[in-house]
């Protein structure tokens, strides 16, 4: 009896796990973050470095650049967290089937949005309420056609498949560059919070 | 002070003595700014941010913009003739600080530190001993600098203590290393109206920041009409009438003596007066209108004409407030305890086609500035028209605290506070955020006040390079006439002032 039951228990949470990547896939839609986010801030920051150091030392400069690769880092991470939460939501057969395509995938295409968004960012601004409330509404209902949209492509083309997973798994060597410079600038970070003043 | 000694207060008092030969700056047995209880008076320093003394009725402006002022001034000594340093907040703040001009402290661009040679020599170190400081400021440029002095303050409030929406990043999560905390989430990863350094996630921040404000704009319409106060550069907003009741919790909770520097965003841009004063001055006045200068962007005079009036609607909405939190220093006393010095770090122009203060112009309305001090159980008024500085309020302070002048300070303790008026002296403006902060100065606004003429150097701007200008002001105190070419006073002002930037250039040149 107490058996039965806590098998029961279980069966809700086993689901979410048959729905959880695997290590390589989610190094795989990791490796895409990691390259948008990093890419992109590193870009703004050398875009920023030669008025920085107008007024600061190249010493400061490093320091700064430090605390933005750390932050690139927690949000590399972060994204991955919120993504792989949001998978959980999908039937197994939809995302966890295929789930560094059609995570990658998505990832790519969040970040692709960002970036343009970025470009116009005084638009966030200008924003009345109803549409704070009815955009990012309307964002998640385009994010789940997506990724109907994505898992079914996948399925029907081997061809699409083939290339969007090559194209992933080249993606993962920007992991071994950006996550140790991350990690380096967040020891930097967290010694200079811990030792200053 | 607090009754029990506490680990802090005896390192201070131990830092104190090792440090007294060196900085030469210990009051003598018995200072003369000690009351006959043997302590200090307390110091508050209330600022706001880009208030014009031209826009003020207390200095004989047509609209009725300071009512409160006026009233703060039948007990104070009123300077006429107060000039900032800069015509932005971080130099003219950083020579408040130190005493230095900016070509000095170098604090010359928006985001600049000022230089590790200078900053020892502050403000803060030298009331050290004495007082218990504590600082709170809205800008967060200033409270950059403020960080510069972390050691020195006993309480040091964040930008964002009284907001009503909106936060800083560098206070919650870096504030053991709050200046590249700033640095790099503030004004990099999250900074406001630019792409953003954070690609993702900082979306995801001004949509909730967004969101938030927008419930609160809709919340207070009926008395933010025009939207809510911003803190400039950040998405911080602010009721003043909130921040100004946090202001009075936090003056009522300080020990004796102390010495507290407020700085308010008020009326800086964006021009947001509360209801009552909203529209208040819709009477269709302008002044004549003046001929465009050649580096100003050419602004309209309509429009010109729509922004003054929003900012001396905004004026008399802080001159309200800054009534409420006199109201509340005569009531609980603290007014006969305390010396209050009001002042602003700059001014605001709308004319010749510019408006704000983002310009290289340093007329007039930029840089005079208001300056009022009150001392305990100050009961008559005082005028002082005599020139001075915004450098001149740290020497000021010294004579208050009964501390002895050090050599570094560029000013000269202020007549009415012991000081003396000194004719023929000069007064340096400078504005050079286009320039490298350790570079020889190429590119620069400086300015040489000296009685009543005024010399104005356009150094290396492309159009209007190696240019002078020269003003009579007591003839000429709306600065129509330039008469550079003709005056012989211009070329002993220029003697001068060459002299100056030759030698503060010679340090930078390699």
């Amino acid at each position: 009896m107490t058996i039965a039951v806590a098998k029961e228990d279980r069966l809700p949470l086993d689901s979410l796990k048959s729905r959880l990547p695997t290590r390589s896939e989610a190094l795989s839609v990791f490796s895409i973050f990691v390259f948008f986010v990093f890419s992109w801030t590193l870009y703004r920051a050398f875009w920023n470095v030669p008025s920085w150091l107008e007024y600061l030392t190249i010493w400061s400069v490093l320091i700064i650049i430090a605390y933005v690769l750390a932050f690139a880092l927690i949000e590399s991470v972060a994204l991955l967290a919120l993504l792989v939460f949001y998978s959980l939501f999908f039937p197994r057969k939809v995302f966890k089937a295929q789930y560094a395509l059609v995570g990658g995938s998505l990832a790519a295409l969040i970040c692709i949005g960002a970036f343009l968004l970025q470009r116009k960012i005084n638009l966030v601004y200008r924003l009345e309420l109803w549409q704070l409330l009815a955009y990012p509404l309307v964002g998640l209902l385009l994010s789940v056609l997506l990724v109907l949209l994505l898992a079914f492509l996948f399925e029907r083309s081997p061809l699409l498949s083939r290339l969007v997973s090559a194209g992933i798994e080249r993606m993962v060597i920007f992991v071994y560059i950006y996550v140790p410079l991350g990690t380096l600038a967040l020891l930097v970070v967290l010694v200079r919070n811990i030792i200053s003043y | 002070m607090p009754n029990s000694l506490t680990r802090r207060d005896f390192l201070k008092i131990s830092a104190t003595f090792a440090l007294s030969p060196m900085l030469r700056v210990i009051p003598a047995p018995l200072p003369a700014g000690l009351s006959r209880a043997g302590t200090p008076p307390n110091v508050i320093m209330v600022l706001f941010d880009a208030l014009s003394a031209s826009n003020l009725s207390l200095y004989g402006y047509p609209r009725k913009t300071s009512p409160n002022l006026e009233r703060l001034a039948a007990r104070s000594t009123v300077y006429h003739n107060h000039h900032s340093a800069g015509n932005f907040t971080t130099p003219s703040t950083a020579s408040l600080f130190t005493s230095t001009y900016p070509w000095t402290h170098r604090a010359i661009n928006l985001s600049s530190l000022i230089s590790p040679l200078v900053a020892p020599n502050n403000l803060f170190r030298l009331l050290d001993p004495l007082y218990f400081q504590a600082a709170f400021a809205e800008n967060s440029f200033v409270d950059m600098l403020l960080f510069q002095f972390q050691e020195y303050l006993d309480l040091h409030e964040p930008v964002d203590r009284f907001s009503l929406v909106g936060h800083t990043f560098y206070d919650k999560l870096t504030r053991r290393d709050a200046i590249y905390g700033m640095k790099s989430l503030d004004q990099f990863l999250f900074k406001r109206e630019e792409a953003h350094g954070s690609l993702i996630l900082s979306i995801l921040n001004d949509l909730n920041t967004q969101f938030n404000l927008q419930i609160n704009t809709a919340r207070l319409k009926g008395v933010y009409p025009n939207g809510l106060p911003r803190l400039a550069n950040t998405d911080v907003y602010f009721a003043l009438s909130q921040v100004m009741d946090g202001v009075m919790d936090l003056l009522d909770s300080l020990p004796a003596p102390s010495f507290t520097y407020l700085h308010f965003m008020p009326p800086h841009a964006p021009y947001t007066p509360a209801l009552p004063f909203v529209g208040m001055f819709d009477d269709g006045w302008a002044p004549p209108p003046k001929k465009k200068h050649r580096l100003a962007p050419g602004v309209s005079e309509p429009r010109l004409n729509e922004l003054r009036q929003s900012y001396d609607e905004y004026v008399a909405n802080l001159d309200a407030e800054f009534g409420r939190l006199l109201d509340h220093l005569e009531q609980s006393g603290l007014l006969d305890t305390s010396y209050l010095i009001f002042t602003s770090d700059h001014g605001e122009l709308f004319e010749r086609g510019a408006s704000g203060h983002s310009t290289p112009l340093v007329f007039e309305p930029l840089i005079r500035v208001p300056l009022l001090i009150s001392a305990p159980g100050q009961r008559q008024r005082q005028d002082v028209h005599t020139l001075t500085s915004n450098v001149d309020i740290l020497p000021g302070l010294l004579k208050i605290a009964g501390l002895p002048l050090p050599d570094w300070c560029e000013g000269q303790p202020l007549p009415g506070l012991g000081g003396e008026s000194t004719p023929g002296r000069d007064v340096f403006v400078v504005e050079a955020k286009a320039n490298p902060a350790y570079e020889p100065l190429h590119k620069a606004t400086l300015a040489l006040i000296r009685d009543q003429y005024k010399l104005v150097h356009y150094l290396g701007y492309k159009s209007y390079s190696d240019a002078y200008e020269f003003y009579d002001l007591a003839n000429d105190p709306e600065e129509l006439q330039n008469i550079y070419p003709d005056h012989p006073a211009a070329r002993e002002l220029q003697v001068e002032l060459d002299r100056q930037l030759l030698r503060v250039n010679q340090r930078y040149t390699k």
